[in-house]
C-alpha cells in the first residue's frame, strides 16, 4: 500500500492531469460506445424487420412482363415473346424461391407463402396455356389463359396487400424506431449528464489533490513571509512538482530556522563580549576614579610636600625631609603614571617609596627585600601593578601577625617572560580564598584606610587586558599562617601593548 | 508526537475521503448501469412488441384458411378465435382469408385464392351459389378438404359440415316462437337475408313447427321478408317500413342473422315498438344480451362458437390423420332468456 502510494506520489502533475483527462475521456468514450452499440443493435434489429428478400416491385414487374409475354405469345405466337416468357418465368421462379414457403406464425410471411404458391399455380396455368397454344387447342388455351389471368390478378392483389401490410408494419416500425430514438435521446442525455457530473467530480478530486498541497504551500509561504517560521506544513510523500517544491520549501524553512538560531547564538556571544568590554571599561574607570580621588589637587599636595621637605631640611630634620620627599615622589608617580604604562624600574622605585612610607608609618616593622635581575629596568608593564601587590602583602599578610613580617620581591627573567614574585610570611590564605580572589569575588572593603584603592582583581584585569592573555597572576599559599606568594608573568616585548 | 498524530489524522482523513470517493463512484456507476439496463430492456421490449409477429419462429405443419362472409362480425370473430386456438394446439396455422382491400372479391374468389395458394384446408360458410359449389368442388378436386360451417352445401363435394342443420334450427326457432305466442298474436315475420341460402329450409321448418304447435282454432300469419339483394343497408330500410306500417307490423319478429337482430333491435327501440313487437334475436352480441337482461328482447338464440371453431379444426385434423371424417358435426344451440342471461354475460366478460 505504501509502495503504491509512493508510486502514485511519484507521478508528475502533467502525468496526473493527463491521467485525469484520459480517465474521464475514457469514461465518456465508453458510455458513448455503449450507447451507440445499443443504437446500432436496435437499427440492425429494425433493419432485419424491414429487410425483405425480394423486392415486391420487382416481383410485380416480372409478373406483369410474364403475363404480357403470354398474352403476346398467345396472340401472335411469336418466338420472341415465348423466349421472353421463359426468361421471365425463370426470373419469377428465382424470386419466388426467395419468398417464405413455411407455415409460420406471421400474417405477412403467410401471405408471402400464398403469393409464392399462387404464382406457381399461375405459372402452371400459363405453361399449360402455352402448351395448349402449341397444340393449337384454341378452346383450351383460351380457357387456360382466362384462368391464368385470374390467378395473375389474385397474385397482384396479394402482392398489393402484402405491400400494404409492409407499409403499415414499416410505419409501425418507424414509430417504434422513433420512440426508441426519442427515448434514447433522453436516456443518453441523462447518462451524458451523469457521466459529466462524475467526470467533474473526478476532476475536482484529482485537481484538489494537485492544488491542495499548493494551497497549503501558499499559506505556509504567507506565514513565513509574516515571519513565522514555526510551520505546521509537513513534508509530503508526493513526489510531483508540487511535492518537490513543498519538500524544498520545508527544507528551506528548516535551514532558515537553523540559520536564525545560529545568528542569534553568535549575537548573544557578541553581546556577552560587549558586556565584558563594558565591564573592563568600568573597572578602569573605577581605578581611574580612585586615582583621581587620590589625586585631588595633587600639585598643591606635591608642592606642599616639597615645601614641607625644605622646611624640614632647614630645621635639620633630615629624616622628615626624606620622608616627605619620598611621599611626594610616590604620589607623583601615582599621578604621573595614571596614563597606563611604566617601566619596571619606575614600578620598583614606587614600591621602594611605598615601603619606606609604610616603615615610617609603622616604625620600620616591615622588612622588605627585593632581588631584581639586572638589565630589566626598561621592561614595559602596566603601571601600578607591583605596589598593590606589596600593599596587599602588608595589609592582608603581615600587618596583623604576631611574628616579624617580611616581604620579598623578586624579578627574574624566564624565557620570553619576566617572573615577578611578591612573597610574604603573613597570614596566608585558604585555597577557597585564593579561588575567590582570582575570580575577582573578594572585593576590598572601601573602609580600608591604608589602601591606595587598587585591588588585586584590578591588577589581574589590567594585566589580562594589557597582554591579552589570561592566567598571568598566580597566588600560592600553604594555608593560613603560612604566608602568601603572588606571582606575575610579564611577557617581555620590545613595544608596549597599548594604553590602559 | 503531535506530528505523528497529525500524520495519523491526515492518513485517516485521506482514507475516509478515498472511501467516500469509491462509494460515490460505485453509487453513480450503479445508477448509470441501472438506467442503461432499464433502457436496454425497454428498447428490446418495445421492439419485440413491434416485431413479435414477424420475428416469431413458431412454425406449423399445415395451413388452413377460413373464409367468412362477414369477418368483422362478432360471430365470425368468435368462431375464428376459437378455431385459431384449436388450430395452434394441433400445429396448424389458421388464416382468416377475407377483406382484401384492393378488390371486391366474392367468397368464391377467396375460395379460388385458397386453392391457388395450395392451402391444406378450407373452412367456409357457403353462400348457396353454384359458383361456390363449383369452387368447393374444385378445391376438393385439388385435394384440399373443405369444411362448411354454419351453412351447409350438401350438394357439393365438401368434406364435412360443422354447425346446426336447418331442420334443427327451424325446430328450435319454431319452439321458441311458440313460447312467445299469446292470444293476441296475429302475425309472425321472419327476416331472411340474401346470403342465408339455407335459411329457407330453416324458415320452412320453423313455419311447420309453429303451425303444428298452435292451438286449435288459432290462426297466425307467418311470413318471411328477404333483404333486398344488392343493398348493404337494406335491412334497416326494410325494418323501418315493416315497423311503421301498422298493417304489416308483426307481433313476433324473428331474426336468423346476427346483423339483422341488431338492426331489428335498434328499429324496435327507435320506432317505439318495444313491448308491442316481440323480437327473437340471433347470437349473443353484447347488446342483445343487455337487451335480454332488460327484458326488451325475450329470446336470443345462439350457437356455441367455441364448439363450432374447435369442431371445424378437429374435422380437418381428423381428415388428415384418418383420411376420412364424419360429414356432419353438430353444434349446440343455446337459448338465452332473462333467466340464464347472467351466465352468458359473465362468460362474455371473462
Amino acid at each position: 500500500m505504501e509502495e503504491k502510494a509512493g508510486r502514485k506520489g511519484r507521478l508528475s502533475i502533467r502525468v496526473k492531469l493527463l491521467l485525469t483527462f484520459a480517465l474521464t475521456a475514457a469514461l465518456m468514450f465508453g458510455i458513448n460506445l455503449l450507447l451507440y452499440q445499443e443504437v446500432n443493435r436496435s437499427m440492425r434489429q429494425l433493419d432485419a424487420v424491414y429487410a425483405t428478400n425480394v423486392s415486391l416491385n420487382e416481383l410485380t414487374e416480372c409478373l406483369e412482363e410474364t403475363q404480357g409475354n403470354i398474352y403476346t405469345y398467345l396472340n401472335t405466337k411469336s418466338s420472341d415473346s415465348l423466349e421472353d416468357y421463359y426468361r421471365n418465368e425463370q426470373r419469377l421462379r428465382d424470386m419466388l424461391a426467395q419468398l417464405n414457403g413455411e407455415n409460420v406464425e406471421n400474417e405477412r410471411k403467410m401471405l408471402e407463402k400464398n403469393i409464392r404458391n399462387m404464382a406457381e399455380t399461375y405459372l402452371a396455368s400459363a405453361e399449360e396455356a402455352v402448351q395448349a397454344k402449341r397444340g393449337r387447342n384454341v378452346e383450351r388455351y383460351g380457357e387456360l389463359f382466362d384462368r391464368a389471368q385470374q390467378y395473375y390478378q389474385y397474385v397482384q392483389s396479394a402482392v398489393y396487400r402484402l405491400n400494404g401490410m409492409q407499409f403499415r408494419s414499416n410505419s409501425d416500425n418507424y414509430t417504434i424506431l422513433l420512440n426508441s430514438l426519442n427515448y434514447m435521446e433522453i436516456v443518453s442525455s441523462g447518462i451524458m449528464v451523469a457521466a459529466a457530473v462524475v467526470n467533474l467530480l473526478l476532476l475536482m478530486l484529482l485537481i484538489r489533490t494537485i492544488t491542495e498541497p499548493l494551497r497549503q504551500l501558499a499559506l505556509s509561504a504567507n506565514e513565513v513571509a509574516a515571519g513565522n517560521f514555526d510551520l505546521t506544513l509537513q513534508d509530503t510523500e508526493s513526489r510531483d512538482e508540487v511535492g518537490v517544491v513543498q519538500h524544498a520549501f520545508v527544507k528551506m524553512v528548516q535551514s532558515i530556522r537553523e540559520y536564525i538560531d545560529r545568528t542569534r547564538e553568535s549575537m548573544e556571544k557578541e553581546q556577552k563580549m560587549m558586556e565584558r568590554e563594558l565591564l573592563m571599561e568600568t573597572h578602569l574607570k573605577d581605578a581611574q576614579l580612585k586615582y583621581l580621588q587620590a589625586q585631588i589637587n595633587p600639585h598643591f599636595l606635591f608642592n606642599s610636600l616639597n615645601a614641607g621637605a625644605q622646611l624640614a631640611m632647614m630645621e635639620d630634620a633630615e629624616k622628615t625631609s626624606i620622608f616627605i620627599e619620598k611621599m611626594a615622589d610616590f604620589f607623583r608617580y601615582n599621578v604621573r603614571r595614571s596614563e597606563g604604562t611604566a617601566t619596571l624600574g619606575e614600578e620598583l622605585e614606587a614600591v621602594d617609596n611605598y615601603v619606606y612610607i609604610l616603615n615610617v608609618r609603622f616604625a620600620g616593622d616591615i622588612h622588605f627585600e627585593k632581588e631584581v635581575a639586572p638589565f630589566l629596568e626598561d621592561v614595559q608593564l602596566p603601571s601600578m601593578i607591583l605596589q598593590p601587590l606589596v600593599e596587599n602583602a602588608v595589609t592582608h599578610g603581615i600587618r596583623d601577625v604576631d611574628w616579624e613580617g617580611w616581604i620579598f620581591l623578586s624579578v627574574e627573567p624566564a624565557g620570553d617572560e619576566l617572573r615577578i614574585c611578591v612573597r610574604d610570611n603573613g597570614a596566608g590564605m585558604t585555597e577557597e580564598r585564593i579561588r575567590e580572589v582570582l575570580a575577582g569575588k573578594a572585593r576590598q572593603t572601601e573602609a580600608d584606610g591604608g589602601s591606595t584603592g587598587i585591588g588585586l582583581d584590578n591588577v589581574i584585569s589590567r594585566m589580562e587586558l594589557f597582554f591579552g592573555r589570561k592566567n598571568l597572576v598566580t597566588i600560592l599559599s600553604d594555608g593560613p599562617g603560612k604566608g602568601t606568594e603572588v606571582r606575575l608573568r610579564i611577557p617581555v616585548r620590545s613595544e608596549p601593548r597599548g594604553i590602559i | 508526537m503531535r506530528g505523528q498524530a497529525d500524520e495519523r489524522t491526515r492518513k485517516k482523513k485521506r482514507k475516509q475521503s478515498g472511501r467516500s470517493l469509491v462509494l460515490l463512484l460505485v453509487l453513480l456507476g450503479a445508477a448509470m448501469s441501472a438506467v442503461l439496463l432499464g433502457w436496454r430492456y425497454y428498447l428490446r421490449q418495445i421492439q419485440q412488441d413491434g416485431i413479435a409477429g414477424y420475428a416469431s419462429d413458431q412454425t406449423y405443419d399445415r395451413h388452413y384458411v377460413m373464409i367468412a362472409d362477414d369477418s368483422s362480425s362478432l360471430l365470425w370473430q368468435d368462431i375464428y378465435q376459437n378455431a385459431k386456438r384449436a388450430a395452434v394446439e394441433c400445429g396448424a396455422y389458421l388464416e382468416l382469408l377475407n377483406d382484401w382491400e384492393s378488390v371486391e372479391y366474392e367468397l368464391t374468389d377467396y375460395m379460388n385464392i385458397a386453392v391457388a395458394s395450395k392451402v391444406d384446408g378450407i373452412i367456409v360458410k357457403p353462400d348457396g351459389t353454384v359458383k361456390m359449389r363449383q369452387a368447393i368442388n374444385a378445391a376438393e378436386a385439388a385435394g384440399i378438404p373443405v369444411i362448411t360451417v354454419l351453412e351447409d352445401d350438401s350438394a357439393s363435394d365438401r368434406t364435412s359440415f360443422v354447425g346446426v342443420n336447418s331442420y334443427q334450427l327451424g325446430t328450435v326457432y319454431g319452439t321458441q316462437i311458440l313460447s312467445c305466442v299469446d292470444a293476441d298474436t296475429r302475425q309472425i315475420t321472419v327476416l331472411l337475408n340474401r346470403s342465408d341460402a339455407g335459411k329457407d329450409l330453416v324458415y320452412k321448418q320453423l313455419r311447420a313447427t309453429v303451425q303444428e304447435g298452435l292451438a286449435r282454432g288459432q290462426t297466425i300469419g307467418i311470413n318471411s321478408l328477404t333483404n333486398t339483394p344488392g343493398s348493404f343497408f337494406g335491412a334497416e330500410e326494410l325494418l323501418r317500413n315493416l315497423l311503421q306500417d301498422e298493417a304489416q307490423r308483426p307481433d313476433i319478429l324473428v331474426c336468423i342473422n346476427e346483423t339483422d337482430s341488431e338492426c331489428a333491435y335498434y328499429a324496435m327501440v327507435d320506432y317505439n315498438q318495444v313491448g308491442s313487437v316481440k323480437l327473437i334475436g340471433y347470437y349473443q352480441t353484447e347488446r342483445m344480451l343487455a337487451a335480454v337482461q332488460k327484458g326488451i328482447v325475450p329470446i336470443v338464440i345462439t350457437l356455441d362458437t367455441a364448439q363450432l371453431g374447435t369442431c371445424s379444426i378437429e374435422a380437418l385434423e381428423e381428415y388428415y390423420s384418418m383420411g376420412y371424417v364424419s360429414s356432419y358435426f353438430s353444434v349446440d344451440l343455446d337459448i338465452i332468456t332473462q333467466e340464464n342471461v347472467q351466465q352468458f354475460l359473465e362468460t362474455e366478460t371473462s
